[in-house]
């Protein structure tokens, strides 16, 4: 009965180490499986990865280009508005007065250059150095995911050296069973056992399994999160490459609204050339300013506006010399009339013979003279009626001077009338 | 000369001064027929002062502080010949010497 009972029990035994083989097998396969698709999810993920890092420096380095063809295209039409300036102010400088031109010009050119090169060298350096600083991140993310991939690989291995311990268990089990046979342990206890151990294996087994999954859980969320770095990256590196676009623009605005104050210059310039040259009046003064005969009235002129150009010398800004020297301009101006009138009033009554009075001649004196202060202050007195060394001798010289020796005559004579009478 | 006669021979100096146009030459004669218009009004107005203190019995300083500075600066006036450099007193001591006397007959016709 024993010996039966020992078959049954063997036959128990077979079947049911046969059963708990069979369900570990299947749940270490269930296992590698997981694994398996962990590993191949894990990878396939991780591919995703780096072609979305691929793709982003693809994008970065794409952007770089546009932003440097921006910046080149944005240089070419800054060297081609300082083309256009230059002609103008070159076409403008034949015409009009050179002195007022140079200086300011050519100071302002290169201010104006360097001011704008500047923020674009800025602009190129802060975008490489901010796409050091995204690649750099990148970088730093595939580590991450890298280390990321690595642990859920750790796992499985532990995964698997735990299924490796299950097996040892089981088989010091059998071991043990087989002793336990072997020595009449009651076929119950070891039925029991066994079954037992299926369970324990089977618990085990579902245990790895949730392992596994909770595993592959923590590397999916591993590997989204990953992939929202890299989206984040995506995103700052897309704000980066802004930061150029806008330095350009704003270039661009600064380049339209220096453009403008040119212009403006221009027309300004242009207006007052124009207001120069129509009345006739200007043309002689412009001849008498710059190359006809030497003048009292040129003097006056020449040293005013010598005198407004100087004194703006060192002001560094083309447009405020432009207006300074429009004033002075104006300035000058204003008094040609008033000479031109008691000039030409003067010959006529020279030419009738006609006396002059000293009061008269005191006016006329008075008038030039309040010309020359309101121009020049006191020197233009000298300049006016003192010859100086280096001057020319000019015709006034010696017509006025007739003209004053009548007057003094006839002064002579109605005082001696006076005494007379 | 009496004072009619120096106010005739002032008056005969000043067709002697040409009015000139751009490109003539400056001449020596030029500068000499101011020079000689000068001495000679300078001493009538210096006659025609004693005339004024004799009518009116009083003398004027002021008048007499312009004719001296006048006199002072006529005694710096010079005659140029042929081949001289106009110098920039020879223009200037004219204008310097007329304006005083213009001065001076201001004052005196002011106070007759």
């Amino acid at each position: 009965m024993s010996g039966v009972s020992y078959v049954v029990e063997v036959w128990v035994d077979t079947d049911a180490r046969g059963w708990v083989s069979s369900s570990s097998l299947k749940v270490v396969e269930d296992g590698l499986v997981s694994a398996d698709y962990m590993c191949m999810l894990t990878l396939k993920r991780l591919g995703e990865v780096v072609r979305g890092v691929d793709w982003f420096n693809m994008l970065c380095l794409k952007k770089l280009v546009d932003s440097v063809r921006g910046l080149e295209r944005y240089g070419k039409d800054i060297l081609r508005h300082y083309a256009d300036v230059g002609l103008g102010l070159d076409v403008a400088k034949r015409g009009v007065v050179r002195p007022v031109w140079d200086y300011p010009f050519v100071h302002e050119y290169l201010f104006k250059q360097v001011r704008w090169v500047k923020p674009i060298v800025e602009s190129v350096v802060g975008f490489d150095w901010y796409s050091k600083n995204v690649l750099r991140y990148y970088v730093d993310v595939g580590l991450s995911v890298d280390r990321s991939v690595k642990v859920p690989v750790k796992v499985l291995l532990d995964i698997s050296h735990v299924f490796e311990l299950f097996e040892i268990v089981g088989w010091v089990i059998c071991v043990v069973r087989d002793y336990l046979v072997g020595e009449h342990v009651p076929v119950k206890d070891v039925a029991s056992h066994k079954a037992d151990v299926g369970v324990s294996v089977d618990v085990l087994g579902k245990g790895v399994g949730k392992v596994c999954v909770d595993a592959g859980l923590w590397a999916d969320y591993v590997l989204k999160l990953g992939v929202k770095v890299l989206a984040d990256a995506g995103v700052i590196s897309d704000y980066v490459a802004r930061l150029p676009a806008k330095a350009l623009l704003d270039i661009g605005v600064g380049l339209d609204r220096y453009g403008k104050r040119i212009l403006k210059a221009y027309l300004d310039w242009c207006v007052c050339g124009d207001w120069i040259i129509v009345p006739g009046m200007v043309t002689v003064f412009l001849w008498d300013l710059f190359i006809c005969e030497p003048t009292p009235l040129r003097d006056i002129c020449k040293v005013g506006f010598d005198s407004v150009v100087s004194s703006d010398w060192k002001a560094y800004d083309l447009i405020a010399c432009l207006v300074e020297a429009v004033r002075g301009v104006d300035g000058a101006y204003r008094y040609i009339p008033v000479w031109l009138r008691d000039y030409l009033a003067a010959d006529h009554d020279i030419g009738f013979g006609r006396a002059w009075v000293i009061v008269d001649k005191a006016k006329f004196e008075e008038l030039v003279v309040k010309v020359g202060f309101t121009l020049m202050g006191r020197e233009v007195w000298r300049r006016v009626y003192h010859k100086i060394w280096f001057d020319l001798v000019e015709v006034a010289d010696q017509n006025v001077k007739i003209a004053v020796a009548q007057a003094l005559i006839d002064a002579f004579k109605s005082l001696y009338e006076k005494l007379k009478g | 000369m009496s004072i009619e006669d120096k106010i005739a021979y002032l008056e005969s100096l000043v067709p002697q001064m040409e009015f000139v146009r751009k490109g003539d030459y400056v001449l020596a004669k030029h500068p000499n027929v101011f020079v000689d218009f000068t001495n000679v009004a300078l001493d009538l107005l210096r006659e025609l002062y004693d005339l004024f203190k004799k009518k009116r019995g009083v003398s004027l300083p002021e008048v007499e502080y312009y004719i001296g500075m006048a006199e002072s600066r006529a005694g710096f006036l010079r005659k140029v010949k042929f081949g001289d450099i106009i110098r920039v007193q020879d223009h200037n001591l004219i204008i310097d010497t007329w304006k005083p006397m213009e001065m001076a007959i201001r004052i005196l016709q002011a106070n007759l």
